[in-house]
């Protein structure tokens, strides 16, 4: 994806409790609490700590341990996330890293590659190539699509199952549509794909699939129509 | 929007042989504009469907090109620099952007369903202009479009400046590349002149 960065800017460093206007810059390092009142272009963007960006953030790399919270669009080459991001507009990149957290979009969040460990929500639609979710609980999309779609609960969630009532399902979602789909506790209307494949804790609507369709049988499966 | 002949994702997928994966990437790269996804609830729960007469060139060009450009070139190429906003003409007539008088004289023999490519949009918006600002007459403005036509191509992607002049009543068209400084003899009278890139700022937000 291209992400225009202008080269060889001056690095932003805030420490402590800061409020800054964005701008473009070379490499933004955020420790504490920091504000960058307008849009905000950098090479690379780092955050130990709450930050807040209002107006879009565009960045070659993002890096995030805490919490970001970005007003307009988020635009990312790749991007890191241990902690919280939320972003008001739609989040676009090509890799999309959360090994712990939670990655909230109102928009579209479109990345090549999306490695979700924790939870996911999207306003819009959910697009990635390769999509690989392992989710506590709580995520959402109102539209899912690519080419390898993997959704599973996380191990913390099959735990945490066995000791307290939980809904069954991680994900909310309308439509799921993908070239292979592997789904475990998933709620959808509509699932559509070419190799399909419902695993346990599936609430499906109808699926729609061409090639072949695995299905487990503690999974609820409203219809179910091959296409030809 | 409401006639235009729609086609289901499901349709389009089985007719061009591509897969969800290649179609997501294409709308991830934008090689397919935002505004092409209509949704639209069936009975089946929710579905997207297309243009038909818009998507289907559009894949078949991706397609074609895929093979000796990388997807971001083709990016580049698509959208949004090249402004490549294809419209109909009953669309055109209802939005506005074209005056029927306009459209009556100089494209009355295509069909309603006629998809215009952007040049020939702009082609027509210009001819408009020209007569609503009441410097010009509708059959000089079959000369312009003339001129258009022929050499508008010419000046892809460059500013380009319309100029419009006339002599004892003869009137003249002529395209150059701006900024140009002209001067004229004597009794020649610049009736307009007009940056062509303008137009196209213009055009571009209605169309969008």
């Amino acid at each position: 994806m291209a992400v225009s960065v202008p080269a060889k800017q001056g690095n932003l460093r805030l420490v402590g409790e800061s409020v800054m206007n964005g701008g473009s810059f070379g490499r933004v390092s955020i420790v504490g609490e920091g504000k960058l009142i307008g849009r905000t272009e950098c090479d690379s963007f780092g955050c130990t700590g709450n930050s807040v960006v209002e107006g879009d953030l565009v960045a070659k790399k993002v890096r995030v341990m805490g919490e970001l919270k970005v007003d307009g669009d988020l635009k990312s080459r790749e991007a890191k996330v241990t902690g919280e991001i939320q972003v008001k507009g739609s989040a676009q990149g090509d890799s999309l890293n959360v090994p712990g957290g939670s990655f909230s979009v109102e928009g579209d969040c479109e990345f090549e590659e999306m490695t979700v460990k924790g939870m996911i929500r999207a306003g819009g639609l959910l697009s990635a190539d390769r999509m690989e979710l392992r989710l506590f609980g709580g995520s959402s999309a109102s539209e899912i699509g690519g080419g390898h779609i993997l959704i599973k609960q996380s191990k913390a969630m099959k735990l945490k199952k066995m000791f307290a009532a939980h809904p069954n399902e991680v994900i909310k979602a309308g439509t799921i549509e993908g070239d292979v789909i592997e789904l475990e506790n998933t709620m959808a209307d509509v699932v559509r794909g070419n190799r399909v494949s419902i695993g346990l804790g599936c609430e499906i609507g109808r699926v729609e699939y061409r090639g072949e369709l695995k299905l487990d049988r503690r999974a609820k499966v409203g219809e179910q129509i091959r296409i030809q | 929007m409401s006639e235009k002949e729609l086609i289901s994702k499901k349709e389009l997928l089985e007719m061009t042989g591509i897969s969800y994966g290649q179609l997501y990437r294409w709308k991830r790269k934008q090689l397919i504009p935002e505004e092409w996804f209509i949704r639209k609830s069936t009975f089946t729960g929710q579905e997207t469907f297309f243009p038909k007469e818009l998507i289907l060139p559009r894949i078949d060009k991706i397609v074609n090109m895929k093979d000796d450009l990388s997807l971001d070139e083709l990016a580049d190429k698509l959208s949004p620099f090249v402004f490549d906003h294809p419209m109909r003409k009953d669309e055109l007539m209802k939005r506005n952007i074209v005056s029927r008088v306009v459209m009556n004289r100089f494209g009355e023999k295509d069909p309603d369903n006629t998809v215009y490519s952007f040049e020939q949009i702009l082609a027509f918006y210009t001819v408009d202009q020209l007569l609503l600002s009441g410097a010009m007459s509708l059959d000089e403005g079959e000369l312009l479009l003339q001129t258009l036509k022929e050499h508008g191509e010419k000046f892809e992607g460059r500013a380009c400046e319309l100029v419009f002049i006339r002599k004892m009543g003869v009137p003249v068209f002529a395209l150059a590349a701006s900024p140009a400084e002209m001067y004229f003899e004597s009794g020649t009278k610049v009736v307009a002149k007009a940056a062509l890139t303008d137009y196209i700022e213009q055009l571009k937000l209605k169309l969008a």
